[in-house]
């Protein structure tokens, strides 16, 4: 299924992709869920016109039992700079079809690649899925349940602590344990923000992200671990009240990591987040951090 | 787990339409009185849908429903096959691409010798036509319905249906409280007022403060689901969420409401709940089937009576009014915890019928609020 979600992008392949879609498959683009082939088959076609056919600089593929998740980059043949659009599928299958996809583009970066205004990019995206967000009580406490790495799938001992440890720097804001679970010289790519090495830039990322934001929760929605148990994605998401132009606006961030550990600290990491369907969804301001 | 999985039924979640469309199995249920070409209810279910819905076949609902055929909506009430045919053209004609993808189909073989379907549907539809909804937007949406059907000899004999259509209009680019004022204006007719009162009385008359629980011993569907009910939608006890659900379970509720995990389930019911504190649910039918080895899928029909307590602001002349809702949720639960749950009703109709029933004129958006 890797191979054929490439293809896709690359050579602009449907028909092998299509022999993994089922009637119930549900492709979640850009915050727009699609079900059926005539739905899907004009989302790929509009990601085709818009990303035109590009070559892959980087793939990392987790190849779980029911769940998987494929990063890659892409770049044009012919560009001389180093631009590049990211992906990164998470996808529910038995090994024969694909039930339900998320993919998340780094939009940002498909604007620079593009050299399109972020607004232009924002105008031709789907519109999302309405979302209607419940308030609820944030907080963490003593008696209250909120969902860890373990909880959602049974981790391997080699990265089970510190994959925990990772989810605690979002869910508990607990900074600290960025010097204990990520390498010197981990490479980290944060979408829209390109790619650095060693943890800093995330840190800071990760700081202006909750402070951009009041009563800010991270809520993990599923894992997947690779065969080799050294690589996993994450699914999980943001809610916080965004305030824009002293307005409050409760918001929802979908994010997928992908970690790859060695010898329990992270080498790498690629942070995805589709900036562009963010804006569109609540008509936010640009930028966010 | 109390339910064994029956492999030999067909099962929708994995199936490649053709394959549905033609099943190759032999027949797996007795099926006294169905055509021949049925193996299970399930494949009866899929199929009569395609024919009549994607094929267009409007008038196979003379083949598959009974003549007399009971249809419960909170919009409506329809009674004969030629309502269901009349309404299956109307929708036909304004959304006229509408497909139906099935989902699942969870059933019951029932003591009376009928078959209980619930069938869970994700349609997407281009909106064309005219419609209840108002003019024709042109605009393309999606909406999630459940239909409890009753069947026996080849036939439909009773159907409960409810739609999430405050979803749909949302993608329309309607406003929810104009679309309610729309449909208000629809006169039902007696045996949709007789059958709403009588609902309503029965519902709020739910022993709400008998505690029902369940050890992990003991546990059985039935335990389960009423004491989900029970517990939270009759006690509130939001704490006991932990009972019910798995800490990462995905929570679809009507209006595009999407929750994760006990903290967003939790907000999702006390602030759906807020708006009839005094809510009483009942249980009003239960199916399960198993999905894999150690998961099952449970369909529920509920209802909910209460006081109606708005928190919107174009509603508050309707402060105290019935409030009552017909619904369908459908759950997926692994080593006693639901992992997964879908919940469907229609908002627009909920509200339309305290519009109507209140007698107050609201205003459009459009003439200003």
């Amino acid at each position: 299924m890797f191979n054929q979600l490439i293809a896709l992008y690359t050579e602009g392949d449907l028909a092998q992709l299509s022999s993994r879609i089922l009637h119930s498959t549900a492709w979640k683009q850009h915050d727009f869920t699609a079900y059926g082939s005539m739905q899907i088959n004009k989302l790929w076609l509009k990601s085709l016109e818009q990303f035109g056919f590009l070559q892959v600089t980087k793939q990392q593929e987790i190849q779980g039992d029911n769940f998987s998740a494929l990063y890659i980059e892409l770049s044009k043949e012919s560009t001389s700079n180093n631009e590049n659009v990211s992906i990164t599928f998470f996808f529910e299958h038995n090994n024969e079809h694909i039930k339900r996809l998320h993919c998340i583009v780094d939009t940002l970066a498909l604007a620079k690649l593009l050299q399109q205004e972020p607004s232009v990019l924002i105008d031709a995206l789907p519109t999302p899925d309405p979302l209607l967000l419940s308030q609820f009580d944030h907080q963490l406490h003593p008696k209250s349940y909120h969902a860890t790495p373990n909880d959602v799938c049974d981790l391997p001992n080699s990265i089970s602590e510190t994959v925990n440890q990772w989810w605690n720097i979002w869910q508990e804001k607990q900074l600290a344990s960025f010097k204990n679970i990520y390498s010197d010289s981990a490479k980290i790519q944060i979408a829209g923000f390109g790619s650095h090495e060693g943890f800093k830039q995330l840190r800071d990322f990760q700081l202006k992200v909750h402070n951009r934001m009041n009563r800010s929760y991270c809520q993990l929605e599923n894992i997947c671990v690779d065969k080799a148990e050294s690589s996993l994605a994450v699914k999980w998401h943001i809610d916080g009240d965004y305030i824009d132009n002293g307005k409050i606006k409760r918001i929802r961030v979908p994010v997928i990591s992908v970690l790859t550990i060695e010898n329990k600290h992270i080498v790498e990491e690629q942070l995805q987040i589709d900036w562009l369907a963010l804006y569109k969804q609540y008509d936010l301001s640009y930028p966010f951090v | 787990m109390s339910i064994k999985l029956n492999k030999s039924i067909t099962q929708v979640h994995w199936q490649p339409l053709t394959a549905l469309l033609e099943p190759a199995g032999a027949k797996q249920q007795a099926l006294t009185g169905f055509d021949d070409e049925f193996v299970d209810i399930v494949d009866y279910i899929i199929r009569i849908t395609h024919r009549i819905w994607e094929q267009k076949n409007v008038g196979l609902c003379y083949r598959y429903y009974s003549e007399i055929c009971p249809v419960f909506t909170l919009g409506g009430y329809s009674e004969c096959v030629e309502q269901v045919v009349q309404n299956t053209l109307k929708t036909i004609a304004a959304f006229p691409d509408r497909s139906l993808i099935g989902e699942n189909v969870i059933w019951k073989e029932e003591a009376d010798g009928t078959y209980y379907s619930s069938h869970l549907i994700t349609s997407i539809m281009t909106n064309t036509g005219n419609s209840d909804f108002g003019l024709a937007t042109n605009k393309t949406g999606r909406v999630t319905t459940i239909a409890d059907c009753v069947c026996f000899e080849n036939k439909i004999i009773k159907e409960w249906l409810v739609r999430d259509n405050s979803f749909l209009i949302s993608q329309l680019g309607l406003d929810l409280i104009d679309a309610a004022i729309h449909f208000s204006a629809l006169t039902p007719n007696d045996t949709f007022n007789e059958w709403y009162n009588s609902e309503y009385n029965r519902v709020l008359a739910a022993k709400h403060r008998t505690e029902l629980s369940f050890t992990e011993s003991s546990w059985t569907t039935e335990s389960f689901v009423h004491a989900w009910a029970q517990t939270l939608f009759n006690q509130k006890q939001f704490s006991t969420l932990t009972q019910f659900y798995h800490v990462a379970a995905a929570h679809q509720w009507p209006g595009g409401r999407q929750s994760t995990g006990l903290a967003q389930i939790s907000g999702t019911l006390i602030q759906w709940l807020a708006q009839c504190p005094d809510a009483k649910m009942t249980i009003d039918h239960i199916g399960v089937t198993g999905f894999d080895d150690d998961t099952i899928d449970i369909a529920i029909r509920w209802s909910v009576a209460g006081t109606f307590n708005p928190h919107i602001d174009r509603l508050s002349s309707l402060k105290g009014n019935r409030f009552f809702v017909l619904g369908c949720t459908h759950m997926r639960v692994k080593n006693q915890k639901i992992i997964k749950e879908v919940t469907v009703f229609d908002e627009i109709s909920l509200y339309a019928n305290m519009i109507r029933e209140s007698g107050h004129s609201l205003p459009l958006l459009a003439q200003g609020v």
